[in-house]
């Protein structure tokens, strides 16, 4: 199918390329459908992209790219959300929020998203508040919180 | 809204697994004890809030410069 995106014009795909979120993601709970596609220009970042709302579309990265140390836990509840009972079928995301300049890209690690790839199903979840922020520095040199 | 008086070191009980405790009331603030199961999220409602808000801050943003990104390392 064609979908319409926010930046990449219309783009073809499968039908299994279409990532269910039966939660929607935070802030965005009524719109249930995305899809996921790397940058040709950047292979580190993804995009996101809502099929309900062209306007909608989340750069994201796999955390572990830009912080090797990042540490998550998932509950059973969580998990059974996207019908997922193995790590091996999870996809970790985290959204980017770009600025202007963007050496000030931050990163939520508060608020992953976890998509089963098996099922294609996703779910944002938000960890316990102590660790993360919903903003930390992704380059060298703006290394912490923002 | 179902609204309940409780004093200090009184409880509620929310379904079979959800205790919350009154543990101190002072100056404007309470402090409460939750006792509930793992796989039961307890968050701040503030912590909510700015999840929604940086969600819609990023799907705000736009694609930006593609260039800028390979001048930076990544």
């Amino acid at each position: 199918m064609l979908i319409k995106t926010k930046q990449f014009g219309e783009i073809e795909i499968d039908m299994n390329q279409i990532i269910k979120f039966p939660n929607g993601i935070l802030g965005f709970e009524s719109l249930k459908r995305y899809t996921l596609f790397t940058l040709e220009e950047e292979p580190k970042i993804k995009c996101l992209q809502c099929i309900d709302d062209e306007n909608v579309a989340f750069y994201t990265i796999i955390p572990w790219d830009f912080f090797s140390d990042y540490e998550i836990n998932i509950s059973d509840e969580e998990l059974d959300v996207i019908h997922a009972n193995s790590v091996e079928q999870l996809i970790i995301l985290n959204t980017l929020t770009i600025y202007d300049d963007i050496r000030y890209t931050t990163s939520n690690l508060l608020a992953p998203i976890v998509i089963n790839a098996d099922t294609l199903e996703g779910v944002q979840i938000v960890l316990k508040e102590d660790n993360y922020s919903t903003r930390h520095y992704i380059f060298s040199g703006q290394r912490g919180e923002a | 809204m179902l609204v309940l008086t409780r004093k200090e070191n009184e409880s509620i009980i929310i379904g079979n697994s959800v205790k919350i405790t009154i543990i101190r009331c002072e100056d404007g603030k309470v402090k409460l004890g939750i006792e509930a199961p793992d796989d039961v999220k307890i968050h701040r409602e503030e912590v909510l809030n700015m999840v929604k808000e940086e969600n819609k801050l990023a799907a705000s943003a736009k694609n930006r410069n593609m260039e800028q990104w390979k001048n930076i390392k990544l």
